[in-house]
């Protein structure tokens, strides 16, 4: 027995040791997409910020606001922090409240997917990413977050391993064909795709299961907005953005996770109907707005917001 | 719990640990720890699964009891025998048909009467498939119907017979066991084997190659590929037919040496499942390598009572075409699947008719000699072909989907430029690797057995360099196919 314990250990820390020397001696693609977690936490960090109006979400919020629009509008400085859901919905909540400030206006517009009981409130692999490339979020894990950020370190280190051996190029931003922290403009909008044209293809299944509640995760929802009020924020919950034919598919669960929130005492502002565009005006998801689906969303959460804001 | 992922890392270490060092001293407590544990593995999917497993355990434990009180009694209670047998069998299926096929059927019934212009509307029910009902359900059998054959003697030992069904390295997606093998198993003390050891933790990492490296690998193509029939062109769809192939032997057979493996690490032998069955000869030698356990369970326990091919050749065509279908069934509520156990049978009929199935039973391919012959690599590869076309209709969500592939791959330009071409370079490399390994270990009772390497070095080397790459591929959540079942 103890031969044996003892072979595995050695062979095991062996392996460990090779991932941790890959893991600390190779870069991290300079461009990558999640590079841009670092600029957006940094933004809404800074200690002397002024007080703004917050976009907060996954890549649907990302892909789906143009905020200068937003900002001349409401006279307010505006910031969109939305980037990627398979941080998981308690990451991003908990960055938000970490960061709120008095004077604050923030829009949670998660996708509903969000409040049902799935596995994204712990994250995917792309945690990880996060967790590297801006280790104080780490303070912040639970449980299940840590069981994410161990089980996403080979894809990580993979995709640094891939990004060495293609000799770490930086194309040139007009030859980016994927996602790219570039992407991004000063406001956090995602707009490297506007001149890109509209395809998607993809609609969301319809579900033969009726829809879960995550009724941990709501309560949680409502501890962190009574968090973030107490500093002097104000907090509002949108729906998020779905091409039309998603939503014919899942209008039921929609319904459900709309009723649910209402049940709860933070009801979205506004129904989900609004935020719901035809599947011409999607980029390459069905969440992920072109340039003109992202102007009339904008301009629709703009009239939602002026009635709740001065 | 998926045994690819951390949580099934951290908890096998845990289990090994306490298994052998606190509850060696008593086996009793020992077996109970077992259950418990199995129960927390099984529990973790949804603890509304315990009661069902729990019932039929209970039902079967039961049912042996009843059984052989009724052959206690004076006049041999053969029909009292009977009676508790298929009691404990129409439960057991009852729970299985009601989980599994409430919804086809009643979806068939309406369907049919659609056909005359009748039009109802039935309530289907949301009903959750629970994990591995299957599995343990036909094991569970099992044990009863043996004891009514009079193949084991009915155990009243309830913690063993509790932590027979419910054993949480196989309690999944098998193997199907069978009493007789694992059930005393149970009764003896299990003494820390080093080899055996070995040989576990070797099977663990080969089976966890298979599946995160290869079968979770393929599936990144083949999802791709069926989530969008029509915008594919004839070679793309070829080539996802393949990677199919792999990606559920991958898959399948991964999860059995990692079920097998992890059993041997507590001290117990579990039956073969697969045995390179991409290197048969035929169709029907490929039927004697691919899911041995559940092949063998349908030979036992409805060919064999059928009459099997005892009652000439024509009963031997019925019930062969019985099994067939059964099997197919088995696997899921989808006419695909029936389909797909029809289709095998169309292959395997021919060869029982003409008295060749058996041609090459109890042979390995190139027995003699380190590469097989022309004709041998025919014979695989012909045998390879079918089994691709037959994983093509297994794989469709319908009939309707399964006629969309084959149309598109006759219909669709033959332009040599597959999408994904990082997936499949990748996958050019690791699928010849397995088919090495498991060339070479061919004559074995399981693969990557490293006999021919000696050096402690070079060995070590290779696990490391195996692990590593395992790692390097691992992708969070990936489920093994055989889960739906």
């Amino acid at each position: 027995m103890k031969k044996f314990i003892g072979k595995t250990i050695i062979i095991l820390s062996l392996v460990i040791l090779l991932f941790v020397v890959l893991g600390l001696v190779l870069p991290y693609n300079k461009n990558g997409y999640m590079r841009a977690f670092v600029t957006k936490e940094c933004k809404i960090e800074e200690p002397n910020r002024g007080p703004m109006l917050i976009l907060v979400g996954g890549s649907s919020v990302a892909f789906g606001f143009n905020c200068k629009i937003m900002s001349d509008s409401l006279g307010r400085d505006v910031y969109n922090t939305g980037l990627h859901a398979g941080l998981g919905s308690k990451c991003i909540i908990d960055e938000i409240t970490q960061n709120a400030k008095d004077g604050d206006i923030i829009i949670l517009a998660l996708e509903e997917f969000s409040y049902t009981k799935n596995k994204i409130r712990n994250g995917e692999s792309i945690l990880t990413d996060a967790a590297m490339l801006h280790p104080v979020i780490l303070n912040r894990f639970c449980l299940g977050q840590w069981l994410t950020f161990v089980g996403g370190l080979p894809q990580y280190i993979k995709s640094k391993t891939f990004y060495t051996l293609s000799g770490m190029k930086d194309t040139p931003i007009e030859n980016v064909e994927g996602y790219d922290c570039r992407g991004f403009n000063e406001y956090g909008d995602y707009t490297l795709h506007y001149n890109k044209g509209c395809h998607n293809t993809k609609i969301s299944e319809r579900s033969t299961l009726k829809v879960e509640i995550d009724w941990d995760f709501i309560e949680y929802v409502k501890t962190q907005i009574s968090l973030m009020e107490a500093k002097g924020a104000k907090v509002y919950l949108l729906p998020t953005t779905l091409n039309q034919s998603s939503y014919n598919n899942t209008k039921e669960n929609i319904d459900d996770i709309s009723l649910a929130l209402k049940q709860a005492g933070i009801p979205y502002l506004c129904e989900q109907s609004l935020f719901v565009l035809p599947d011409s005006l999607y980029y390459d998801t069905q969440r992920h707005l072109g340039y003109e689906g992202s102007l009339i969303r904008t301009r629709r959460a703009i009239e939602v917001l002026k009635t709740v804001i001065n | 719990m998926l045994f690819n992922s951390i949580e099934f890392a951290l908890f096998l270490p845990i289990v090994f640990l306490l298994y052998w060092f606190v509850f060696k001293k008593n086996l009793g407590l020992q077996n109970l720890f077992l259950v418990v544990v199995s129960y927390i593995f099984y529990g973790l999917w949804d603890w509304r699964f315990l009661i069902l497993i729990a019932f039929t355990t209970v039902s079967s434990y039961f049912s042996g009891i009843l059984i052989e009180r009724a052959r206690m009694r004076e006049d041999g209670g053969a029909v009292s025998q009977k009676l508790y047998l298929i009691i404990n069998i129409v439960i057991n299926l009852a729970i299985l048909g009601f989980f599994k096929y409430y919804n086809f059927f009643v979806e068939q019934f309406v369907d049919l009467f659609a056909l005359f212009n009748i039009y109802m509307h039935p309530r289907t029910l949301s009903i959750i498939l629970p994990v591995g009902i299957s599995f343990y359900t036909f094991q569970s059998l099992s044990y009863s119907i043996d004891v009514y054959r009079r193949k084991i003697e009915p155990t009243s030992d309830i913690v063993s017979f509790f932590a027979f069904v419910s054993f949480f390295p196989q309690l999944v997606a098998g193997p199907i066991e069978r009493a007789t093998n694992l059930l005393p198993q149970f009764y003896k003390t299990r003494k820390f084997d080093y080899n055996e050891a070995v040989i576990g933790c070797r099977m663990i990492l080969w089976g966890m190659f298979k599946k995160v490296v290869i079968a979770d690998t393929c599936a990144l193509y083949v999802d791709e590929v069926w989530g969008n029939i029509a915008g594919q062109n004839s070679s793309t769809l070829l080539i996802a037919a393949i990677l199919f192939a792999f990606q559920i032997y991958g898959d399948f057979s991964g999860y059995s040496d990692i079920a097998i493996g992890t059993a041997k690490l507590f001290g117990f032998s579990l039956m073969r499942n697969f045995n390179i069955p991409y290197f048969s000869r035929d169709i029907a030698e490929f039927w004697r390598r691919w899911h041995i356990s559940l092949n063998r369970w349908f030979v036992d326990y409805i060919y064999i009572p059928l009459g099997g091919s005892r009652e000439g050749k024509w009963k031997s065509f019925r019930n062969t075409l019985i099994i067939f279908s059964i099997c197919g069934f088995w696997h899921g509520a989808n006419w695909t699947f029936v389909f797909w156990g029809l289709y095998h049978a169309l292959w395997f009929l021919p060869l029982l008719l003409m008295g060749k199935n058996t041609t090459n039973k109890g042979t390995v391919v190139a027995e003699n000699t380190k590469i097989a012959s022309v004709n041998e690599l025919l014979q695989i590869l012909a045998t390879f072909i079918i089994a691709v076309i037959g994983w093509i209709i297994f794989r469709a969500e319908n009939i309707g989907q399964a006629w969309e592939f084959f149309s598109s791959i006759f219909t669709s330009s033959i332009v040599l430029e597959p999408i994904e071409l990082s997936t499949l370079a990748q996958l050019l490399l690791y699928i010849p690797i397995m088919l090495v390994v498991e060339w070479i270990d061919r004559r074995e009772n399981y693969s990557f057995t490293m006999n021919g390497i000696h050096k402690q070095w070079i060995r070590m080397s290779l696990y490391v360099l195996l692990i590593f790459i395992t790692i390097f591929n691992f992708r969070q959540g990936q489920a093994f196919i055989y889960f739906q079942f």
